[in-house]
């Protein structure tokens, strides 16, 4: 078996057989499937949360968590900026992500809810 | 005679003491939204997702009572997915003609007779509404393999043809969204699955407001079994305290607060959210063992109150998903 993968995005891994032929794939487990991130992103918090300096907060995206990690000593430097906009394409947490021609954002609905008030009795 | 020996049927006969009613809920409200927007673009490909307990699957049960009486024509089936680590199309296409309501279901054919019986059965149920559309609900849909996902494919497809659209709607788990981004990095065979199932995510919450939850508990009051009687939910297991005024509404505020109090006792920094099955719970637990103690001066404390909530498991069910989640 191979496993083969991105450095830019490690958010899952592709499974393949002695042939090269596809098999599955390998997803990593609760925050770092949900979205994208570099093996820079995951390596850093990795290494943070295993030395108790960082702990994601509930429904954490990597992106955000690796913003809010760099960015907690509050200036953030020229370095600091770079690193962030290479790997999350967002230096603060108020700027709009930039995204790249023909890349959308995943549906989320969002509907005025109807008002129900039948109790049904089954 | 006794007001309580005056109740229409036995205790253990009505339906908050079975749990046979269906309550709605600010989400539910939401979800039903979603389903009316799905139908009125005839658009497939929404997934219902959420956490466990927060009643999902009765959402579902009670989105298809409201869609019977507003589209009485349109059909509606729901499937609970089964877990198959070799899936067998012929069983597949037998579970869904059974669910469809196909009177042949058990027959012994081949699966291209089952394919055909299970598209003009569709078909057929469809051409009932101006609409065309069938809506198949499949709960705990995160089961499915892709396999499945083509079978429905196939059967998507050939009643394209007849000019009906079948609106499966995805019921489950938040894994469902993680099948869903393993499917689009699959490449094409992925992408077609995920335009026609998989499009438009919408998050089923629990109740997250108090005025949710005050609305929950005041249908409670005023919800009537049986039909064509005037016995409120309440009045039933309390006659005498609903009589002298008890309702369960106005104790809203003091079980929200304890509800609140048993999670601030957990730590978590996240907004509590009080799943439907412990919400319901609790109050089932307080209307069926305190029928006995009813009385004109029946009343709620604070310390009851807690009690009930402990015993609802909803603190040991919130401690798990800290656990299992990462709740912080």
């Amino acid at each position: 078996m191979f496993i083969e993968y991105s450095r830019e995005d490690i958010s899952s891994l592709r499974l393949l057989d002695e042939d090269g032929v596809f098999v599955g794939i390998l997803s990593p487990p609760h925050p770092w499937y949900l979205q994208p991130h570099s093996i820079k992103v995951r390596s850093e918090l990795w290494q943070a949360t295993k030395n108790g300096q960082f702990k994601f907060s509930r429904d954490e995206m990597p992106g955000d968590a690796f913003r809010r990690f760099k960015t907690k000593a509050g200036d953030v430097s020229r370095s600091v900026a770079t690193t962030l906009y290479k790997e999350t394409r967002q230096v603060s947490e108020n700027m709009p992500q930039i995204k790249s021609e023909g890349e959308e954002a995943p549906e989320k609905t969002a509907v005025d809810r109807v008002r129900l008030t039948r109790v049904f009795t089954l | 005679m006794d007001i309580k020996d005056m109740r229409p049927i036995d205790v253990g006969e009505h339906p908050v003491s079975n749990r046979a009613y269906l309550m709605p809920t600010h989400s539910i409200g939401e979800t039903y939204a979603m389903v009316l927007k799905v139908i009125e673009r005839r658009d497939s490909g929404l997934i219902i997702f959420g956490r466990i307990r927060y009643g999902k699957s009765s959402a579902m049960k009670y989105c298809r009572q409201c869609l019977d009486l507003d589209f009485p024509n349109i059909p509606v089936a729901i499937y609970n997915a089964k877990r198959e680590t070799t899936p067998h199309k012929g069983n597949f296409y037998v579970s869904l003609l059974e669910v469809v309501g196909h009177a042949k279901w058990e027959d012994r054919c081949s699966t291209t007779v089952k394919h055909q019986r299970l598209v003009d059965f569709i078909a057929d149920a469809a051409l009932n509404d101006p609409r065309k559309i069938f809506i198949l609900f499949i709960d705990e849909a995160s089961r499915l393999l892709p396999l499945q996902y083509d079978w429905i494919k196939d059967i998507y497809n050939d009643l394209m043809l007849c000019g009906v659209t079948l609106l499966p709607i995805l019921v489950g788990q938040s894994q469902l969204i993680d099948q869903k981004y393993a499917f689009l990095k699959n490449g094409e065979e992925g992408e077609a699955i995920v335009n026609r199932f998989m499009l438009y995510e919408h998050q089923f919450r629990g109740i997250r407001e108090k005025e949710d939850f005050v609305e929950c508990l005041g249908y409670y009051d005023s919800a009537i079994y049986p039909q064509g009687s005037n016995w409120t939910y309440t009045q039933f297991f309390l006659p005498e305290a609903f009589g002298a005024g008890f309702r369960l509404e106005n104790y809203g505020t003091l079980l929200w607060e304890a509800f609140s109090e048993s999670y601030q006792a957990l730590k978590i920094k996240a907004n509590m959210e009080v799943p439907m099955k412990y919400f319901t719970k609790t109050v089932e637990m307080l209307l069926t063992e305190n029928h006995e103690n009813d009385s004109p001066s029946f009343s709620l404390s604070r310390e009851s109150c807690m009690r009930l909530i402990q015993e609802s498991w909803f603190q040991a069910a919130t401690i798990n998903s800290k656990i299992a989640n990462g709740l912080r």
